[in-house]
């Protein structure tokens, strides 16, 4: 079974870098997401691996096949590489009907008649779109086409599946609803998943693993839960978790294998870090505390409610800090006046400590007074 | 870093794309073509071109050598104000010509576009149909019908429609000089404006305009903020197309240039110059220096073209999620817009086929005592008639074979072309920011800037090249020159059709592993049906109606339409001659109508898909 | 695929070498020695009509995948050929007429005498200068003088050979304008004279397109047109022509200049404008065109026998006048030649044997006004004068003068219509 390889892959447009030395290792059955912001460069990885677009440099391997070498010069065209490929825009072909589109694959695979027409049905049932069977794609609502992408997708039997943001041109509920069917559909099909996205929190409900890109370069490749508690720099942090982490300018020094002294709010803080603490003589860090772990009601600190934002199963209420917003989440409904001065605490182990130069993260633990 | 790949493997590589695959091929097709044609020229207007040159320039040059005598002439010689008589003026004029008949075609074309495209008049079908109907005649048909309209006994022609309908004399500036040349240019090439303009305006995201209208802008700043901006693309592209045919148009000035000089409004073309410039033996060379010029005009306004179209690098790209086009009501306004339109549009569609059809049953011109359809019908022989030959044009085998050798001929140019077209489009789509791709799309427009006689001279002297003689004359020769000659219509359409489509579409092909040939006829082809076909159509539209080109290359064997028809001219059948035009128009016409029962398309669908 | 893909690219390489080399054009060497159709033109001029027509038979027998090629822009060679094949049952089906109009055949002489290719086995063409220049002086076309019984050719018709002479006239609508109102040429300079008035209603082709006008205003330029129209002048305004009140070279230029000036209307086909010639009312036009465009009505005449519609229609009132002072109009020539590289030599011998013979020219253009054989004992038709008659009242076209003034005439002429004072 399958298990996808890519060594140093690079990818240059003339002097523009798309994919920088990617490393990575995609086992059998996951789902992974590339997430990061447009143009970083998780599309242009996709469609390399898909064997769409050619890579500058590096190796690329599918299970046991070497599908490009760029030393060797072996380009194994897509079509040989037993994928998947679902579109953000479906790519439908709008001349022919829903059981056309998806039959079309198979009959290019020279699959016997009967067998296509039980495979088909096979898929309609599947993906519940059964009784569009004769109707043209400009017929149908966009989720119901993109089931009908997904069913030709499919039907193949793919052994690994790519897709590119195939959930961007749906509605929020839609996008909910179908976010459940992949889900699924993992499971059901059997095969690896790999999915490119720029909505954290779809990266982060899908995959078994996120791929976070900036700038063409990988930034952390973890368990959804792990970039969430342990991100690797200041760029992941910010970008997985809503409400994004509340990040606090601090001065300092490290002052042992597991503890710094941090100045932040005019107050001198110590961090306790279990895991231990990278040592570094730099003394300008950020503090990441996520909004979850600023307690309100109790605490050494104090701040003035700046606004709040019930959202039924939670509140978010944002407070000014000597003019640093920080941002808290409550569990439950919860309701400040504004401008009242309410106590708050940070609480838990899970205090990230950047270094504010590189943005790497340093360890995390918790702070006290 | 750079070149860490082995060459082999990336050219293995580079070649397994179609798309470079086609970029070579036909980089090396197109070199061989058409700068072939092109350094001919250049050539050409360095170099003594025959004993009468070389006589005429003297200073014991011989035939063959290198001067710069064709440009110096041309350009300065003072001698009898030769440089201000055959170049400076005429190229005013021309240019002044040309550039009224691109404003009465974009200003005719483009309103008719954005009446049948974005509102709600009635009868639409009809309109967009019979439009493009001027097109498909030859470009002096409209002249004729004009000349025949507006003379009158003021001006010692003879009386014309207008005269014998109304008694209205116009002047003569109206009838014969640059006004009328320009407005016959401009009516025969307003349907190309239609077709282009009206592609882009069909396609455009009606939501574009009604966030204007939604902000309050008011109807003529939408047109001139939002639509105009948007469609300006088409109208360069039409700008281009109209502006080159028309300053080298040679028929339309030639034929209507018949006023006196001390009228004022006697009116010599640059074209008419170039044709008598290549036509004196003394010099051909400055005939080649001017055809030059010209293009060096037109690739001004391609340049041009690019220039627009690179900034709005993803103008049209239609991804099929387009939702309802919103019709501009035209209220109390629709029945009067609709008849003016229907007016104006079916007078210069159909007047002139009425007055072909006209001239081709009287003996007499204008005098219906003389009315007869021996033209069409007679078996008789007529003077200097082979066998075969009938002074009614239906009872001519030599006729039919022509006219069957014609539509065999344009059937296979066509498809060479549009072919061609086709994926030059491809490639092009497929490697947008290719300086190649971009190349090879500039190179495949070129045969239509260069003067169909230079171009197939070049052809010409090929046939009389030892080891080639088998191509003098031949069917083979035609089928080359007419499928380079007319790429690039097929290669306009090709592309912007192809432009249109989303990459992914091609690719969800791809990774399911369709082959190249398959995508192309399965998938890319039946979505953009309709414009391709557009693009198979106009080449076989020109080709059908293309005289000067064809005249030169075919032979007795291989006699075409065209050149029975001038047979017949020369003879002094002009009723004849205008049997067989309407007849070609006819065949024309069912043609297109065959295809678009067929298909669904249709060349007024045209440039910029369905 | 790929193995394809190799093969268009084989394909198209081929093509570019292909046109590469037609590009660069291999210049032969001029040969010396004697071309095979000189030879045999020599041959054939030493032989009787009956050896000719043997040595014909042998050459088309002998190359049975021949056939022979006549280039020519008037039809009259279609009508000889079928009269041809006719009279020599051996080569019916063997000859080829192929129709040419000068401006578009030029080209295609010059890039076979180029590339010393075949282009036809028999030419017929006009153009004084082109002849001269491109064909004769390159000897790529070469004259063979028929001869045989009742085939009188003169001396100055030999070479290059005048297979047949044509003009063109002053034509108008007898009952409109009437001959009396064209009366010397000075007339149509716009001018009144002594006792004439000046027209404007001249119609004239457009010499930019039609290089037999263009031959003709050149030759108003020559001495012998310079005096008949020094005759004429006098003639008009009753005074010598004084030469040295203006900066023109010669009387001719005057003309040329105040001609062009006053035509009135330039027209773009003769053919047509002839028959709308009754169609313009008050003076009507003066339309300078071919005299053998009247053949319409010659034809047509047989055919509205019992009607005379044709007839009265247009061209009763077609007449020209045969005592205009100056000139009546231009006599230019179409010659009949043999292209250096034929095939058949023979049989183009032979056929230009025939098409200048009594029997030949009836078959190509007997019975029409305003064709001339240039055999001498061939008579014009009834009601047309004679050809001599034709040339001592014409402008007649001449080789060499329009060669030796081509280039400066042509120029003068041009400015002439673009109207620059």
């Amino acid at each position: 079974m399958p298990k996808i390889v890519l060594e140093n892959v690079c990818k240059r447009f003339d002097d523009f870098v798309a994919v920088e030395n990617l490393n990575m290792v995609i086992e059998d059955r996951e789902f992974i997401t590339l997430l990061g912001p447009s143009g970083c460069g998780k599309t242009t990885t996709l469609r390399m691996i898909a064997g769409l677009e050619t890579p500058t440099e590096g190796k690329i391997t599918i299970g046991d096949q070497v599908v490009f070498d760029s030393e060797k010069g072996i380009n194994v065209s897509p079509a040989k590489r037993d994928i998947g490929f679902l579109f953000q825009n479906y790519a439908l072909w709008p001349h022919m009907t829903v059981y056309q589109n998806i039959a079309f694959g198979l009959e290019n695979l020279k699959w016997p008649k009967d067998k296509i027409k039980e495979r088909v049905a096979e898929m309609l049932q599947m993906l519940k779109i059964e009784e569009f069977e004769k109707r043209y794609p400009s017929e149908l609502s966009g989720g119901q086409q993109q089931r009908v992408a997904i069913a030709r997708t499919l039907a193949p039997s793919p052994k690994v599946l790519f897709m590119d943001e195939p959930l961007s041109n749906l509605d929020a509920k839609l996008r909910l609803e179908m976010r459940t069917e992949l889900k699924r559909l993992h499971v059901d099909t059997d095969s690896t998943f790999v999915y490119v996205t720029h909505d954290q929190l779809e990266a982060m409900t899908l995959a078994t693993r996120v791929c976070l890109i900036k700038n063409g370069v990988m930034q952390q490749y973890d368990h959804p839960l792990e970039t969430y508690s342990n991100p690797a720099n200041l760029f992941v942090a910010d970008f997985v978790g809503n409400p994004t982490m509340n990040f606090i300018d601090a001065t300092g020094k490290v002052t042992g294998e597991n503890t710094a002294e941090l100045n932040f709010f005019g107050k001198t803080f110590t961090l306790n870090a279990k895991g231990g603490l990278k040592q570094t003589e730099e003394t300008e860090f950020v503090v990441g505390v996520r909004p979850e772990f600023v307690k309100l009601g109790e605490g050494a600190l104090t701040g003035k409610v700046y606004a709040t934002l019930p959202a039924g199963m939670e509140t978010t209420v944002k407070l000014d800090v000597d003019g640093f917003v920080l941002t808290s989440v409550e569990f439950g409904s919860v309701d400040y006046m504004v401008n009242d001065e309410i106590p708050f605490g940070i609480d838990g182990e899970n205090v990230i400590l950047f270094e504010k130069k590189s943005g790497e993260s340093l360890g995390k633990g918790c702070v006290t007074l | 870093m750079k070149n860490k790949q082995p060459l082999g493997n990336r050219l293995k590589s580079y070649f397994s794309k179609p798309a470079n695959v086609i970029c070579i091929i036909f980089l090396v097709i197109l070199l061989a073509t058409v700068v072939l044609p092109l350094l001919t020229l250049l050539i050409g207007s360095f170099t003594v071109n025959g004993n009468q040159e070389a006589i005429y320039i003297g200073q014991g040059v011989m035939d063959g050598d290198f001067t710069f005598n064709h440009w110096k002439e041309l350009l300065t010689s003072r001698d009898f104000d030769y440089a201000l008589i055959k170049f400076w003026r005429p190229l005013g004029q021309s240019t002044v010509m040309a550039l009224l008949a691109c404003l009465v075609a974009v200003g005719f074309g483009g309103v008719v576009a954005w009446f049948i495209t974005r509102s709600d008049l009635p009868g639409k079908q009809f309109i967009s149909t019979i439009f493009v109907f001027p097109y498909i005649m030859p470009s002096w048909a409209m002249a004729m019908f004009w000349e025949n309209f507006f003379k009158n006994t003021q001006i010692n022609a003879g009386a014309g429609m207008l005269e014998g309908m109304t008694g209205i004399c116009v002047p003569e500036s109206f009838v014969y000089g640059l006004f009328p040349c320009a407005m016959s240019l401009g009516l025969h090439y307003a349907p190309f404006a239609y077709i282009l303009i009206g592609g882009i305006l069909r396609n455009m995201d009606a939501n574009l305009e009604e966030a204007a209208t939604v902000l309050k802008a008011s109807r003529f700043k939408i047109l001139r903020k939002v639509t105009l901006p948007i469609v300006m693309p088409a109208l360069i592209s039409t700008v281009l197309l109209v502006f080159s045919s028309s300053i080298s148009s040679f028929t339309v000035p030639f034929f209507l240039n018949k006023s006196s000089i001390s009228s004022g409004n006697n009116f010599i073309s640059i074209s008419v110059q170039l044709r008598s410039l290549i036509n004196t033996g003394f010099t051909k060379g400055q005939g080649y220096v001017l055809a030059i010029i010209l293009m060096l005009f037109s690739i001004g306004i391609l340049t041009l073209n690019n220039w627009f179209t690179g900034s709005r690098k993803s103008f049209t790209t239609v991804t099929g999620k387009s939702g309802q086009v919103s019709l501009v009501k035209l209220g109390k306004a629709k029945p009067f817009v609709a008849a003016v339109l229907f007016i104006i549009v079916a007078f210069f569609a159909i007047m002139p086929l009425v007055s072909f059809a006209m001239e081709s049953v009287l003996e007499v011109p204008g005098d219906w005592s003389t009315f007869t359809l021996r033209y069409w019908l007679s078996s008789e022989g007529f003077e200097g008639s082979n066998k075969g030959d009938t002074i009614g044009i239906l009872r001519s085998s030599i006729m039919w074979k022509a006219l069957g050798r014609s539509l065999l001929l344009s059937i296979i140019v066509s498809l060479i072309a549009g072919t061609f077209g086709l994926l030059i489009g491809y490639a092009v789509a497929k490697k947008r920011n290719s300086k190649l791709a971009t190349f090879v799309s500039n190179l495949a427009f070129f045969p239509y800037l260069i003067p169909a006689m230079s171009f197939g001279a070049v052809y010409l002297a090929l046939s009389y090249t030892k080891g080639f003689t088998w191509l003098d004359g031949s069917f083979i020769l035609l089928m080359l020159v007419g499928s380079i000659k007319f790429m690039p219509f097929a290669s306009r359409t090709g592309t912007s059709a192809m432009l249109q489509l989303s990459g992914e579409i091609e690719e969800a092909a791809i990774v399911i592993g369709v082959p190249w040939i398959k995508r192309m006829t399965r998938v890319l082809f039946p979505i953009q049906k309709a414009s391709f076909i557009s693009g198979y159509l106009l080449p076989f539209i020109s080709c059908m109606r293309e005289m000067s080109l064809f005249v030169l290359l075919a032979a007795s064997y291989t006699t075409l339409v065209t050149t029975v028809l001038q047979e017949y001219s020369r003879t002094g059948l002009s009723q004849a001659a205008n049997a067989i035009n309407l007849l070609i128009i006819v065949v024309v016409l069912v043609i297109q109508f065959v295809v678009n029962k067929l298909t669904g398309a249709s060349i007024d669908k045209g440039v910029g898909g369905n | 695929m790929k193995k394809t893909m190799k093969k268009v690219l084989v394909l198209v390489l081929v093509l570019a070498m292909v046109f590469a080399m037609a590009a660069c054009g291999k210049k032969e060497e001029p040969v010396e020695e004697k071309s095979a159709v000189q030879t045999a033109i020599e041959a054939a001029q030493k032989m009787t009509l009956a050896e000719l027509e043997e040595a014909a038979k042998k050459e088309l027998e002998e190359h049975p995948d021949l056939v022979f090629n006549a280039d020519s822009l008037t039809s009259g060679i279609k009508k000889a050929l079928a009269g041809f094949e006719k009279k020599y049952e051996w080569a019916a089906g063997k000859t080829a007429y192929n129709s040419k109009k000068g401006s578009e055949y030029q080209p295609k002489l010059i890039a076979a005498q180029k590339a010393n290719s075949y282009i036809a086995d028999f030419v017929m063409i006009q153009d004084a200068s082109f002849l001269k220049n491109a064909m004769l002086d390159t000897g790529f076309l070469r004259s063979y003088v028929p001869a045989g019984e009742g085939i009188e050719i003169a001396a100055e018709d030999q070479n290059p050979l005048v297979g047949v002479t044509f003009n063109k006239v002053f034509m108008y609508d007898n009952t409109t304008v009437g001959a009396d109102q064209l009366k010397n040429v000075w007339q149509m300079t716009g001018v009144d004279g002594a006792t004439l008035k000046g027209v404007n209603n001249v119609s004239f082709q457009n010499p930019l397109g039609e290089d037999i006008n263009m031959s003709f205003l050149i030759m108003l330029t020559s001495p012998a047109a310079c005096e008949k129209l020094t005759a004429a002048y006098k003639s008009y305004f009753g005074t010598d022509y004084d030469g040295s009140k203006d900066d023109y070279e010669n009387i001719g230029y005057k003309f040329v200049a105040e001609f062009v000036k006053n035509v009135g209307h330039w027209h773009s086909s003769d053919s047509s404008e002839v028959k709308k010639i009754n169609t313009y009312n008050e003076d009507g036009r003066i339309l300078f065109a071919g005299l053998c465009k009247l053949k319409d009505y010659e034809f047509y005449k047989k055919d509205y026998k019992d009607t005379d519609m044709y007839y009265t229609k247009t061209v009763t009132a077609g007449g020209w006048n045969n005592d205009i002072e100056g000139f009546d109009g231009f006599v230019y020539n179409m010659w009949t030649l043999i292209p250096d590289t034929a095939q058949l030599p023979y049989t183009a011998c032979l056929f230009i044997n025939y098409i200048h013979s009594e029997e030949g020219y009836a078959a190509g253009w007997g019975g029409v006004l305003g064709y001339y054989s240039s055999n001498k004992n061939i008579p014009s038709v009834d009601g047309d004068p004679a050809l001599s008659v034709w040339k001592e009242q014409c402008v007649v076209e001449d080789v060499e003068y329009i060669d030796s003034v081509y280039a400066t005439a042509v120029k003068f002429i041009n400015m002439q219509l673009a109207g620059v004072k």
